[in-house]
C-alpha cells in the first residue's frame, strides 16, 4: 500500500512536469526570450507568476521553456546509458573471456573517473552545446548499467530454469532473448529511475558552472548561474528554477523507490530483531 | 516442565489473519524427548519460536505457555530475555548460517557464558574448550580458534550446540538440527543431544520432517499438519498402530525394501468449505462429515490424542 | 588474499595509467589549441607557432605523451600554461583547503549516517524511519549549489550572522573566523553526503539483521546491544566501507561546485577556470591525482575487508 502510493506521487509529480514542460508554448505567460528594460527584477506578482530576471524576463515562462531541455537531456542521456550498457554488458557476460575482461576494465576506468570531471575535460575540448552534454553524460552513465546487466546475467545463467532450457536444446540467442533479457529488465528499469535525476542533476551542474547548455536557451541550471549575481536581491531568480530542479529528480527518485518496493527488490526484516532490542 | 495451552501464530494478510499454527496444545516433561514431525509449513518451526518467544515482530500470538510454573506472556517479548541461553536453548538447522562469519567459533560460545555467568573472559575460554572437548570437537584449543568456514558443517552444528547448552538449559529445542547434515554426521549429532537430555534431565524438543530421525530418538511423537496437531502418541505405538490417516501415510512413506513406495501426492480438490477436516482433501478415508465438520481433537488413552472422525484401529 | 591484494594494486595502476592515456588522447585529438580558446584574442601566427614549439605541442601526440609520462615519473608535472608556474606548487597551495572542507564533510556525514542509519534500521517502518527515509530522498534529489544558495540567502542575506562566500576575513585570520566561513558550505556538503550514505547504512544494517546468526545470538539471550555491536555491525561495515570507498570521487566532484558557489579558495574553482582555458598540464594533473584517489580509496577498502573478514585471509 505504501509502495503503491510512493509510486503513485512519483508518477503523478513526472507526469505533471512533463505535462508543463510539453505545453510550454501554451502554458507560457510571456515569451520567453522577449526582455524588458522598464521590469528587471521584479518579485513575483499576478502578472509574472515567479518575477522576472535581469534582463526583464519572465521567470515562469523561462522555467516551463527550462524544463524542456532538463527533460530531453534526462530522458535521452538515460536512453544512451541504457542502451549502452544493456548491450555491453550483455555481451561481456556472454561470451566471457577477453571480452568481459576489456569491457568491463573500461568500464572501471570510466567508473574511476568522476564523471563531473570528464564533462568538465569534454566540454573544454569540444564547444559546450547541448548534444555534447547528452553524450557526456551518456557516456558516463553506461558503466553502471552494465555492471548490473552484466552481474545480473551471470546469476540467471546459474540459475535452473535457463539450465533447463538448454537441456530441452534451446539456442544461446533464444536463451538471451526469451530468458535472460526479459529477466534482467527489472533491475534495468529501476536502474533509469535513478539514472534520469542524475543525468538532470547532472546538466544542471555543467550549465551552473557555465560548461552546459548556453544562454539564451534557458535550462534550470544556467538560470540559476545567472540568478546568482542577483542573489541578495531577487530570491526568486535563483528559488523557482532550482525548485523545478528539485521537484524533477525528486519526482524520479519517489518513483524508482516504489518501483523497486512493488517489483520486490527492496528488502524487509520481518524477522525477529525486535525480540531482544 | 513446559506446557502450552491454546498456542495460536498468524500473520496478517490484507485485512485477514492467516494462522499458521492454531489452537495447539502439549507439554513436555523434563528429561523427556518431544518429537514434533510434520511436512514443510506445517507450523512446527513457528511452534518452536513460540515457545522461544523468537517469532517475527509481525506475527500474531495467543495462547499460554508455562514454563517452569512461570506464566508468559506472549504480548511482553523482554520476558523471554532472561530465559533464553539460561532456562532455554535453541540450536537450528543451517549450521553455516547460524554461526557469525567474523567470529572464531569459540567466541561464540565464550560470549554467552561471560553474559550469562558473568565469567571473566579467560575462564570462560577455558569452559569452551572443555565444552568443545565434551562434544568431540576436537582438539578444543585449535578448534575455538578457527573461523566458521574452517569448520565442516557436523563440527559447525556441534559449536551450535556447545552455544545452546553452555549454560545448561532446562528445555532444549532442536529445529531440524540434522537437515543439513550428512547422514554419517546425523547420528553423532543426535546422540549427543539425547544424552544431553538424559544426562541434565532437560526436556528436549526434537523438530524434524524425517520419521527416521523421530524414530531414533524421541520418547513422545507430536504430528503437525496445516498448523493443526492431529496426533500424539509414544514413538513406539505412534509407529505400530498410526490412528490418524495423515500420520499412517506419512510412515508408509516412508521408502522401504520390501514393497514400493506409495504416496498420494495429488491433491483431489474437492470442495473443501472453511469448517471442514484440513486434511480431508488428501484423505482416502474421507466421508461427508469430514467435509462438513472440522474434527476436534480428543483423547483416546491415557496417552494418545487425534484429531479425526474416524481414527483407524 | 595478500598476492590478491596486489594483484588488485596492479589492477589499479594499470587502470589510473588508462585514464591518464585517455584524458591526454582526449585532449590533443580536439581539434584547436589552448590560445584559441578566447577568440577575442587576436594572435600573430609566428608566435602562436613559437608558443607551441617552446610548449613541445607540435610533436606527434605519441612522443607527446611519452614525454609527458617520464617526466611524471620523474615527479614533474609541468608548469601551467596560463600561469607559467610549476602545477604541484598551484595545485598545493590550494589543496590544504579543499581538503580541510572536504574531509571534515566527509567524516561529518559518514558519522551522522552510521549513527542515524543503524538507529533506523533497529526500528523498520517506525514514523522516525519513515521520516528519515522520505528526508534522505529529498537530499539526494536537492541540487548542491541551489541548497548552497537557498543557505545564503536564509543566513547570509536574510539574517545576516554568517559570512556567504571566501574562507577569511581579509586582516582576520583566527580559527573561529574560517569556521564561520566553513559552517555553511560544510552544512550543503553534510547535508547531500549524509543523504546518500544514511540509505546505504540503513540497507547494510537491515540486512545483516535478517541473517540467521542474528536469531541464533537472540536465541543464545544476549542483549540487543550487543547483538549490535558485536555481531550486526562488523557484519554491516563491509558495504559501508565499499560505499565511502567508492563515494569519495563524488564528494570530490561535489566539493568542486560548493567551492564554486561559496568562492571557496580550494581546487574547485581553479580546475573549473583551468579546464576552461585548456591548461593541458594541470587537467592532466587533476585528472591523475582524482584517479589516485580513488585509487588508495579502493586499496585501503581492500584492506580494511582483508581485515574484517577471515574468510578473505
Amino acid at each position: 500500500m505504501r509502495s503503491n502510493l510512493t509510486l503513485f506521487i512519483g508518477l503523478t509529480l513526472i507526469a505533471l512536469l512533463t505535462m508543463l514542460a510539453v505545453l510550454a508554448p501554451v502554458l507560457a505567460t510571456h515569451d520567453p526570450a522577449a526582455t524588458n528594460a522598464d521590469k528587471w527584477l521584479q518579485p513575483p506578482s499576478s502578472e509574472h507568476f515567479f518575477g522576472t530576471d535581469r534582463l526583464g524576463r519572465d521567470v515562469f515562462s523561462r522555467v516551463l521553456y527550462g524544463g524542456r531541455v532538463s527533460l530531453a537531456v534526462g530522458l535521452l542521456s538515460t536512453f544512451l546509458s541504457l542502451g549502452v550498457g544493456t548491450l555491453l554488458g550483455l555481451v561481456a557476460s556472454y561470451y566471457g573471456g577477453l571480452v568481459d575482461v576489456i569491457i568491463m576494465r573500461v568500464a572501471d576506468i570510466v567508473l574511476v573517473f568522476p564523471s563531473m570531471l570528464l564533462a568538465l575535460t569534454l566540454v573544454a575540448i569540444f564547444e559546450p552545446a547541448l548534444w555534447l552534454v547528452i553524450l557526456v553524460i551518456g557516456g558516463t552513465g553506461w558503466p553502471s548499467v552494465a555492471r548490473l546487466v552484466r552481474s545480473e546475467v551471470l546469476r540467471l545463467r546459474q540459475s535452473d530454469f535457463v539450465a533447463s532450457a538448454r537441456l530441452l536444446g534451446a539456442k544461446n540467442a533464444r536463451i538471451v532473448w526469451q530468458h535472460l533479457l526479459p529477466n534482467a529488465i527489472g533491475p534495468v528499469l529501476v536502474a533509469a529511475t535513478f539514472s534520469v535525476p542524475a543525468a538532470v542533476m547532472t546538466e544542471a551542474g555543467l550549465s551552473y558552472l557555465g560548461l552546459g547548455v548556453q544562454p539564451p536557451t534557458p535550462t534550470w541550471g544556467n538560470m540559476l548561474r545567472d540568478a546568482q549575481l542577483y542573489l541578495r536581491y531577487a530570491w526568486w531568480y535563483a528559488f523557482f528554477p532550482g525548485l523545478f530542479i528539485f521537484l524533477t529528480v525528486f519526482s524520479f527518485h519517489l518513483t524508482g523507490e516504489g518501483l523497486r518496493q512493488t517489483l520486490g527488490l527492496s528488502q524487509t526484516a520481518r524477522r525477529n530483531w525486535r525480540a531482544g532490542s | 516442565m513446559l506446557e502450552v495451552k491454546n498456542l495460536q501464530v498468524g500473520f496478517n494478510e490484507v485485512g485477514k489473519i492467516k494462522w499458521v499454527v492454531k489452537n495447539s496444545s502439549f507439554s513436555v516433561s523434563a528429561g523427556e524427548i518431544l518429537g514434533i514431525v510434520g511436512e514443510s509449513g506445517s507450523g512446527k518451526s513457528m511452534t518452536a519460536l513460540a515457545i522461544m518467544g523468537l517469532c517475527p515482530v509481525d506475527a500474531i500470538v495467543q495462547g499460554q505457555l508455562n514454563f517452569q510454573n512461570r506464566k508468559m506472556n506472549f504480548a511482553q517479548r523482554d520476558a523471554w530475555q532472561e530465559l533464553r541461553g539460561v532456562e532455554m536453548g535453541m540450536v537450528f538447522q543451517d549450521p553455516t548460517s547460524s554461526l557469525n562469519p567474523l567470529y572464531p567459533v569459540g567466541q561464540t560460545v565464550a560470549e554467552a557464558l561471560v553474559f550469562h555467568k558473568k565469567m571473566p573472559l579467560e575462564e570462560a575460554k577455558k569452559e569452551t574448550e572443555k565444552l568443545f572437548t565434551s562434544l568431540g570437537i576436537l582438539p578444543a584449543a585449535v578448534r575455538a580458534r578457527q573461523y566458521p568456514h574452517q569448520l565442516s558443517g557436523g563440527l559447525k552444528q556441534r559449536v551450535m550446540l556447545a552455544a545452546a547448552i553452555c549454560c545448561k538449559p532446562k528445555l532444549l529445542i532442536a529445529d531440524e538440527p540434522t537437515t543439513a547434515l550428512d547422514v554419517t554426521v546425523q547420528a553423532q549429532i543426535l546422540n549427543l543431544l539425547t544424552s544431553y537430555a538424559k544426562g541434565e534431565n532437560s526436556a528436549l524438543l526434537l523438530i524434524s520432517h524425517d520419521l527416521g530421525v523421530i524414530a531414533q530418538t524421541a520418547d513422545r511423537v507430536l504430528v503437525m499438519c496445516k498448523g493443526v496437531i492431529v496426533e500424539e502418541a509414544p514413538v513406539l505405538e505412534l509407529f505400530k498402530k498410526p490412528l490418524h490417516p495423515y500420520t499412517q501415510l506419512l510412515i508408509n512413506s516412508l521408502p522401504r525394501l520390501d514393497r514400493a513406495v506409495q504416496l498420494k501426492t495429488e491433491k483431489s480438490e474437492i470442495v473443501i468449505n472453511g469448517s471442514a477436516c484440513l486434511f480431508a482433501g488428501r484423505c482416502r478415508y474421507c466421508r461427508q462429515i469430514c467435509l462438513q465438520v472440522e474434527p476436534k481433537i480428543k483423547a483416546i488413552s491415557e496417552k494418545r490424542r487425534v484429531c479425526c472422525h474416524f481414527p483407524l484401529f | 588474499m595478500i598476492p590478491e591484494l596486489g594483484r588488485r594494486f596492479m589492477q589499479t595502476v594499470i587502470v589510473l595509467f588508462g585514464v591518464s592515456m585517455v584524458t591526454f588522447l582526449l585532449m590533443h585529438a580536439a581539434p584547436g589549441h589552448p590560445l584559441q580558446t578566447n577568440p577575442e584574442l587576436r594572435l600573430d601566427p609566428t608566435a602562436v607557432e613559437r608558443w607551441l614549439q617552446l610548449h613541445q605541442l607540435d610533436q606527434p601526440l605519441i612522443s607527446q605523451y611519452l614525454a609527458w609520462l617520464s617526466r611524471v615519473f620523474r615527479g614533474d608535472f609541468g608548469e601551467s600554461l596560463l600561469y607559467n608556474r610549476p602545477v604541484l606548487e598551484l595545485m598545493g597551495e590550494r589543496l590544504p583547503s579543499t581538503l580541510l572542507l572536504t574531509l571534515t564533510a566527509f567524516v561529518l556525514a559518514l558519522f551522522l549516517a552510521i549513527v542515524v542509519g543503524i538507529k533506523i534500521a533497529t526500528q523498520q517502518n517506525s514514523w522516525l524511519d519513515r521520516f528519515v527515509c522520505t528526508l534522505s530522498l529529498a537530499g539526494i534529489s536537492v541540487p548542491y549549489f541551489w541548497l548552497a544558495m537557498v543557505l545564503v540567502l536564509l543566513f547570509a542575506y536574510r539574517f545576516p550572522f554568517l559570512p556567504a562566500v571566501g574562507m577569511r576575513t581579509p586582516g582576520d585570520g583566527s580559527i573561529l573566523d574560517i569556521l564561520k566561513h566553513m559552517l555553511l558550505p560544510l552544512i550543503v556538503m553534510v547535508i547531500a553526503n549524509f543523504a546518500r550514505y544514511v540509505r546505504y547504512v540503513r540497507s547494510a544494517v537491515l540486512d545483516v539483521l535478517q541473517q540467521d546468526y542474528v536469531r541464533s545470538a537472540i536465541a543464545r539471550g544476549l542483549k540487543g546491544k550487543d547483538i549490535l555491536y558485536r555481531h550486526v555491525l562488523p557484519n554491516a561495515a563491509m558495504p559501508i566501507i565499499t560505499v565511502a570507498a567508492l563515494s569519495l570521487p563524488m564528494l570530490f566532484t561535489g566539493a568542486m561546485v560548493a567551492e564554486y558557489v561559496f568562492a571557496w579558495p580550494g581546487l574547485g574553482r581553479f580546475i573549473v577556470t583551468s579546464t576552461m582555458a585548456r591548461d593541458y598540464p594541470v587537467i592532466m594533473t587533476v585528472n591523475l591525482y582524482t584517479a589516485s584517489l580513488v585509487a588508495i580509496a579502493n586499496f585501503i577498502a581492500d584492506a580494511l575487508y582483508l581485515l574484517i573478514d577471515p574468510r578473505l585471509r
